[in-house]
C-alpha cells in the first residue's frame, strides 16, 4: 500500500510491468477520465488539488511508458531502486510491447486479414475497442480480419475502414489500404468473371 | 413447528454427499437508502436458487424491513420472534417462498428496539444465522453506517457494495467502506491507545490531522509498529465487490472502473467491479406487483445484467475495461 505520490508509473496507472501498448493507452484514458475535475468517481475522497496532482503524475507516467526508449530507461531505474524486483519483472517487455512502430512487420503483398489481426493483437487492442472508437460495425471488422470479402461493404467504405483501422493501431496506412485492397480487387474481378 | 418440518424435508447437501457444505455468506450494503439493495438481494437470491443452490435470504434491515414485500410473502414468524425469545430455535423463523430452494428470514413487524440490538445479542443471532444449513446466505443490510450494518457486513465472506451513479450514493459508499474497516481496525487492535487513535480518526475533523487511511497507518506505525503492520494486513484482506446499479449510459458503466481506481488510491483496497445493472422500467413494474424481477421479467435487460453479475461473482471474475464497449 503506497500513497499515490510514492507510486511508480506502473502502479499509478494500475498496470502490470509487462503491459502492452494498447493496455497503456486504455489505462491512461481511464485514469484521465477518473481524476478529471468533473468526474464524480473520486467525489469526497480527492479534492481539486489532489486531482491536479494525480493528473500531472498520470501525464508523466503515460509519456514515459508509451515511448519505447523512455520506458526501457525507466525500467532500468525502477530495477535499481526496488530490491524486490529483478530482471524477470520485465521479461515480456520486448520490443513488441514497447510501442516502437517498427515492431509489427507488415510486408507489401502479405496484407491479409490474418496479418492485420496479428498486428492488432500485438498492440493489445481488441476489435470491440476499434468498433467503439470508429463506430464501424463490429461484424464488418470481423469480416475484414477473416478476409470475408463477400460480406464487406463496397470499396469506398472498405477503404475508409482500413484507414481508420490502421490509424488506431499506428500502422502504415498506405501499406495497409493498398495491400488489402489489392487482394480484395482480385477477388472482385474473379467474381465478375465467374458471374459473367 | 410447521416451518421446522418444512425445511427438514428439503435435501441437505452436506448430509447427502457426506462432504462439508461450502457455505457462502454474502452481505449487500453500501450506505445510501433507496439505491436498490433489497431489490439486488432478492434477485441475487432468486438467481442462485434458480441455479439449483439452497439459498437463504435474511432481512438484516432491522427496523425497516421489506424483503418480504419484494418476494410477495406475508411471514407469520420473523427474526424478532427469535431475538425476543418467543421461539427457541432460529430454524423456527424460516419462511418458505414460492421459489423452490429459496427460504427467507423476515424482519417484518419488528418490535422497535430491534434496530439497536446489544452487541452480544447481535453477535449471537449473526452466529446462529451463519450456522443454518444453506449453501448461500444473503444478508440484505439497511441504509447507513450503524454498527449493526457494519457488523453484518464484516461477518460475511463476501461484501457487496451497491452504488448508483450519483454523487450522494458514491459519497455514502466511501463513507461505508471507511466505517467498515475502521470498525474492523478497532476489533483487531489490542492496545487501548491504538483503539483510541482509530476512534479519533473516524472523525473527519480530528485534531491529529489524520485524513486518509494512509495517514492513520503512518500515525499508528509511530506508536506501535506491530499494530501498524496488522492494520496493513487488514486492508489487504478487505476486498469488497462493487455493483453499479441503475446505469443509463456507458459513462455510468465506466464509473465502476473509476471507483475501483479511487478506492485503490485512497484506501489502498482492491475492490472487484463485478457488474452493472441497467436502469430498467421492468424493475418498478415488478416491485409494484410485489414480485421478484427475475421471475416476472426474466428476459429484461436488468435481469440479464444481474445474472451476469452473479456469474462473475461465482467465477471470481470482474468486468474488464474493454469489455464494457461490447454492451
Amino acid at each position: 500500500m503506497k500513497r499515490f505520490s510514492d507510486q511508480n508509473h506502473y502502479e499509478l496507472l494500475e498496470l502490470s510491468y509487462n503491459a502492452t501498448w494498447g493496455e497503456i493507452k486504455k489505462a491512461y484514458q481511464l485514469a484521465k477520465r477518473t481524476y478529471s475535475q468533473d468526474s464524480i468517481a473520486p467525489y469526497s475522497l480527492f479534492d481539486a488539488n489532489d486531482r491536479e496532482m494525480i493528473l500531472d503524475r498520470i501525464e508523466e507516467a503515460y509519456k514515459t511508458l508509451i515511448d519505447g526508449k523512455k520506458r526501457k530507461r525507466y525500467n532500468q531505474d525502477i530495477l535499481k531502486g526496488s530490491p524486490e524486483l529483478d530482471d524477470r519483472t520485465f521479461k515480456d517487455t520486448d520490443e513488441s510491447t514497447t510501442g516502437e512502430t517498427d515492431d509489427v512487420i507488415l510486408l507489401p503483398g502479405q496484407i491479409t486479414g490474418e496479418a492485420l489481426k496479428q498486428a492488432r493483437e500485438k498492440r493489445g487492442v481488441s476489435l470491440e475497442e476499434i468498433a467503439d472508437l470508429t463506430k464501424i460495425n463490429l461484424a464488418y471488422l470481423q469480416f475484414l480480419e477473416q478476409d470475408h470479402y463477400k460480406n464487406l461493404p463496397v470499396r469506398v467504405y472498405l477503404q475508409s475502414y482500413l484507414q481508420q483501422y490502421a490509424a488506431i493501431l499506428k500502422l502504415d496506412s498506405t501499406l495497409v489500404v493498398d495491400g488489402y485492397l489489392e487482394s480484395y480487387q482480385q477477388w472482385v474481378e474473379k467474381n465478375e468473371l465467374d458471374e459473367g | 413447528m410447521d416451518n421446522l418440518e418444512l425445511f427438514k424435508t428439503l435435501p441437505l447437501p452436506g448430509i447427502e454427499t457426506g462432504s462439508d457444505v461450502i457455505k457462502e455468506i454474502w452481505a449487500i450494503g453500501g450506505g445510501k437508502g433507496g439505491t436498490g439493495k433489497t431489490f439486488l438481494s432478492t434477485n441475487l437470491g432468486v438467481t442462485l436458487a434458480r441455479a439449483g443452490k439452497r439459498v437463504l435470504l435474511v432481512d438484516a434491515d432491522l427496523g425497516c424491513a421489506n424483503l418480504h414485500t419484494c418476494l410477495g410473502v406475508n411471514p407469520k414468524v420473523t427474526l424478532s420472534d427469535f431475538v425476543q425469545g418467543k421461539v427457541n430455535k432460529i430454524e423456527e423463523v424460516l419462511v418458505e417462498t414460492e421459489i423452490p430452494n429459496l427460504a427467507l428470514i423476515s424482519g417484518a413487524y419488528d418490535y422497535l428496539e430491534i434496530s439497536n440490538p446489544k452487541y452480544t445479542q447481535k453477535m449471537k443471532f449473526i452466529r446462529k444465522i451463519h450456522d443454518l444449513n444453506f449453501e448461500y446466505i444473503i444478508l440484505d443490510l439497511g441504509a447507513g453506517t450503524s454498527f449493526t450494518n457494519l457488523d453484518f457486513f464484516l461477518s460475511a465472506n463476501m461484501g457487496i457494495l451497491n452504488v448508483i451513479p450519483e454523487p450522494t450514493s458514491i459519497e455514502n459508499t466511501y463513507r461505508f467502506i471507511k466505517s467498515t474497516f475502521y470498525r474492523r481496525f478497532k476489533k483487531v487492535a489490542r492496545d487501548p491507545e491504538v483503539k483510541e487513535v482509530v476512534t479519533m480518526a473516524m472523525d473527519e475533523k480530528n485534531r491529529l490531522g489524520i485524513r486518509t487511511p494512509h495517514d492513520l497507518i503512518d500515525y499508528i506505525d509511530t506508536i506501535d509498529e506491530k499494530a501498524g503492520q496488522m492494520l496493513k494486513e487488514t486492508i489487504y484482506a478487505f476486498s469488497p465487490k462493487l455493483i453499479v446499479n441503475q446505469v443509463r449510459s456507458k459513462d455510468d458503466i465506466t464509473l465502476g472502473f473509476s471507483m475501483r481506481s479511487s478506492c485503490l488510491k485512497y484506501f489502498g483496497i482492491k475492490v472487484d467491479y463485478v457488474g452493472s445493472i441497467e436502469y430498467d422500467d421492468h424493475v418498478w413494474r415488478a416491485t409494484k406487483k410485489k414480485r421478484p424481477l427475475l421471475l416476472e421479467y426474466p428476459s429484461s435487460a436488468a435481469s440479464r445484467s444481474i445474472e451476469r453479475a452473479v456469474k462473475n461473482m461465482l467465477a471470481e471474475e470482474e468486468l474488464k475495461f474493454d469489455l464494457i464497449l461490447r454492451a
